[in-house]
């Protein structure tokens, strides 16, 4: 295991036992501090004290990458705690990349937004999501971390091509993969972080690799977790399809 | 740093959210593509989303007031809250801060009031989990060389997790039976003095004899010693070397200025 990755949240404290553990991890692994909960497209104001607990722990664990994602989770200072979908409008993907460059403006450095499952869109698009997703990344100057289960759960619940989704992003901007396994609804899939890597995931994350190359790549498991040698399992197994992409292309990709 | 909303985003958030918490589809059912399935199902993925996340979060910032309702009144309990006080931040933290506050609304005068003690009792506790540290360790020596002239001018530094919560009610065999997985016992009678504070291996809460409480009040408010002690009954004021250490003994205090 190479590298951790954690919800930046759970680690806004001004001291205690999570913050001793992340500085103990942080001596002998890389780091990575992925939020969820600073709504980049919502239409509230940022939230300044939000984004000073980020900037202070930035500042304090020094991670090699830090992400958000590509959502919006409060309005009218009501949060839902969720990652909700924006409209693929341009006046959403202009605001957004405002409210990204002004979070890398306070935390001196770029970070990667990421792409979330949806269970419904919103009339009046003006572009796929692939289109707004390498658009928000150009205006912003940001790069992307790219999560290929939700692509592949978005793409069927709205009946998209995920194989034009993953060549509509461009290679230079992706700096992190996810994976992860989802819940099969009956009529739509949810992106619940509770299962091992479907089939249909993996062959994706094998066409991203064939088109990104090297990319970190971290396994999201977070619910009903299995033992532990079940998790390095499934994290062995995303080093075999890596190897595999590697022996085909002669790329190689790297997993935590 | 952009400040100013936008109104179209604002509005179809505002539709959004008041379909999520209130079931209230007039404004936004007009704006989701139908594609197959019905707005009212897609909503309702996002409802769940919202409102099992909501209570799963409170429930690990209240694992004792969840075990005294039993699952299922928990999970009615956290959606009446959420809905009445939702979430007013992106980290989970902080959607627990008003639920003693809309608890006790609920309970007061009930044969349940001491619920919303137990709730104060476990915010404060979520309060000390995060609170800064200090390793401060106080050196009783020193204080003891302290001519005893100078002894009333004192001040003590408290660790940034102490907390002070007067309870109405007897909950402290509450959270010990919580503690060591004992079946829970009623709740005892009130009041109690409790003092929450971090240690290295955690959390832990003290009952304090109410003289102890009231000294250690005024000591967090910034008074002396001296200035501590007079706030006590005069027949309390002479033992002031048993309540040091049986404060000390605590871990409240970390340094003598």
């Amino acid at each position: 295991m190479p590298w951790v990755e954690v919800h930046s949240e759970n680690f806004f404290a001004d001291g205690g036992a999570k913050l001793a553990v992340l500085d103990a991890v942080r001596q002998d692994y890389g780091l990575s501090l992925h939020g969820v909960g600073l709504s980049l497209g919502g239409a509230d104001p940022l939230d300044r004290e939000h984004l000073a607990c980020l900037k202070r722990l930035v500042q304090r664990a020094e991670p090699a990458l830090v992400s958000e994602h590509v959502a919006w989770g409060s309005a009218g200072g009501v949060f839902l705690n969720d990652l909700l979908p924006l409209p693929c409008t341009m006046a959403a993907l202009r605001h957004t990349a405002a409210r990204v460059a002004a979070v890398q403006d306070c935390l001196g450095r770029p970070i990667l937004v990421e792409n979330v499952s949806s269970y419904l869109q919103f009339e009046g698009a003006e572009m796929t999501e692939w289109e707004f997703l390498a658009g928000l990344a150009r205006e912003a100057g940001c790069g992307i971390l790219l999560d290929v289960n939700n692509i592949h759960v978005s793409a069927v619940n709205h009946g998209f091509d995920a194989l034009d989704y993953l060549r509509g992003i461009p290679a230079a901007l992706v700096g992190e993969i996810h994976l992860a396994g989802y819940t099969d609804a009956g009529d739509i899939l949810i992106d619940t972080h509770s299962a091992p890597v479907s089939a249909p995931v993996w062959a994706l994350y094998r066409e991203a690799l064939a088109l990104l190359g090297t990319v970190p790549t971290l396994i999201e498991w977070d619910a009903e977790l299995p033992a532990l040698d079940r998790l390095l399992a499934e994290a062995a197994s995303a080093d075999a399809h890596a190897d595999a992409v590697r022996r085909e292309r002669g790329t190689h990709a790297r997993v935590a | 740093m952009p400040g100013l909303p936008d109104p179209a985003l604002g509005e179809l958030h505002g539709q959004f959210v008041r379909a999520i918490l209130h079931r209230d589809l007039a404004g936004v059912a007009g704006r989701i593509r139908v594609g197959g399935l019905s707005v009212e199902r897609r909503l309702a993925i996002y409802r769940t989303n919202a409102r099992e996340n909501f209570a799963v979060a409170l429930a690990a910032a209240y694992p004792l007031l969840h075990r005294c309702l039993g699952p299922e009144e928990f999970r009615e309990l956290a959606w009446t809250y959420q809905r009445a006080c939702p979430s007013p931040s992106g980290n989970l933290f902080h959607l627990g801060e008003r639920l003693a506050g809309f608890l006790a609304a609920h309970v007061s005068g009930t044969g349940r009031a001491y619920l919303a003690d137990v709730a104060r009792l476990e915010w404060a506790i979520q309060e000390s989990l995060v609170a800064g540290d200090d390793p401060g360790v106080p050196d009783l020596p020193a204080l003891a060389a302290v001519p005893g002239a100078a002894l009333p001018g004192v001040r003590c530094r408290l660790h940034p997790s102490v907390r002070l919560l007067p309870a109405a009610h007897g909950v402290f065999a509450l959270w010990q039976a919580l503690q060591s997985g004992d079946a829970l016992p009623g709740p005892a009678p009130g009041p109690e003095h409790l003092l929450i504070l971090r240690r290295a291996d955690g959390v832990v809460v003290h009952r304090l004899p109410a003289a102890d409480f009231a000294w250690l009040g005024c000591v967090r408010q910034g008074g002396t010693l001296g200035e501590a002690l007079a706030g006590l009954p005069v027949e309390q004021q002479a033992g002031l070397g048993d309540l040091l250490v049986r404060v000390v003994g605590t871990g409240a205090i970390t340094a003598f200025n």
